[in-house]
């Protein structure tokens, strides 16, 4: 019923307890972990019973998250699944949020559930502090501005779709950091958009793929995108 | 003056519309903007252009040549973003019909046998 797709780039550490986590806690699910060209090739070990219900698939080189997700997608629309749901390997997504975001999408009550993230003790979670705030601000005052909508956390990349949501993505091409790609494509496209709370894990292994240089070509990207979009006229 | 803003202006719509149209890619796009913020910066200041023709050994061509050739490199310029775009796109699909074949087929399973030891 459900499809976790975990994309994974040099991000070890958690893989086999969070993919263990995942299948017990969602009896009916599978999980598809995307290794994106991991410098050491990603494995993991699971308890017999739940082999069968995990797949992981190797891109030799790294090709980006966008082209990870476009293979999930695929992979989920040849299948019956009903909801496919984002989590990343790093584990700071809480496993124990996700019915949060499975339900509405499973009562077809919405295309897509967007996490939004919050943390209790250091306000928005980010390893780049009070800048990552400022432009995380930016960005959303600037997608308020042009394209007239009220989602807070563009860069959250735990979320679950629907087979309809997955229809429209599927002709895409995704790009290298897609999260803020595919909302502005789903609100251009009218996509039902839920978004709820959930308080996000600190990071406890491994460290982010983007760094100073990446974080800032990712916030480029992001303007680029919400503008192109409010230019082609589509406010909500 | 006008020239030149429209010059720009007909660039950035031309950007947002391939951008759009998912002909360019994001990385490509903002590279072509900074190329283009850095021509038009140095055509305010003609003293930057014939410093830059004493440079590269140019001589003192006219102006109008001058502007010509950069908006003919600007050109050629988009022109070689969007094909390298295209390029970029057909590798994503093939590795997407890869991936797609190989778990449909099942051919992942035996991989994902060798790869995951039972615990123990």
């Amino acid at each position: 019923m459900i499809l976790f797709f975990i994309p994974s780039f040099n991000d070890y550490e958690l893989i086999s307890d969070l993919v263990e986590t995942l299948l017990t806690s969602h009896t009916q699910a599978r999980v598809l972990v995307v290794d994106d060209g991991s410098s050491v090739p990603i494995s993991f070990s699971l308890d017999p019973s739940l082999r069968d219900r995990a797949a992981l698939y190797r891109l030799e080189t790294n090709s980006g998250l966008g082209v990870a997700t476009s293979i999930a997608i695929d992979h989920f629309l040849q299948s019956s699944f009903k909801v496919l749901v984002r989590v990343d390997a790093d584990g700071q997504h809480p496993v124990s949020e996700i019915s949060k975001l499975c339900q509405p999408v499973l009562q077809e009550l919405t295309d897509i559930v967007w996490a939004e993230r919050l943390s209790d003790e250091k306000g928005f979670a980010g390893s780049f502090g009070r800048w990552r705030e400022r432009t995380k601000g930016l960005t959303c005052w600037l997608a308020q501005t042009a394209m007239g909508c009220s989602h807070t956390d563009w860069f959250s990349g735990f979320f679950a779709m629907s087979r309809r949501a997955a229809e429209g993505f599927q002709a895409d091409y995704l790009e290298r950091y897609c999260e803020v790609q595919m909302l502005c494509l789903a609100y251009a496209r009218r996509m039902r958009i839920e978004t709820v709370m959930v308080h996000q894990i600190d990071r406890v292994h491994g460290e982010s793929t983007i760094k100073l240089f990446g974080g800032f070509m990712v916030v480029l990207r992001a303007w680029l995108l919400i503008l192109v979009h409010a230019s082609a006229r589509e406010r909500l | 003056m006008i020239f030149r803003l429209l010059f720009v202006l007909c660039l950035v719509l031309s950007i947002f519309w391939l951008v759009r149209r998912n002909y360019l890619s994001l990385d490509f796009a903002w590279l072509l903007f900074l190329m283009l913020a850095a021509v038009f910066g140095v055509s305010l200041s003609p003293w930057a252009v014939e410093n830059l023709a004493t440079v590269f050994d140019f001589g003192m061509p006219a102006m109008a040549i001058v502007a010509l050739s950069i908006a003919a490199l600007v050109g050629i310029c988009l022109v070689l973003a969007v094909e390298l775009t295209a390029l970029k796109k057909q590798n994503a699909l093939l590795l997407r019909k890869l991936a797609n074949l190989e778990l449909s087929a099942g051919q992942f399973r035996d991989s994902v046998d060798d790869q995951l030891p039972t615990k123990e």
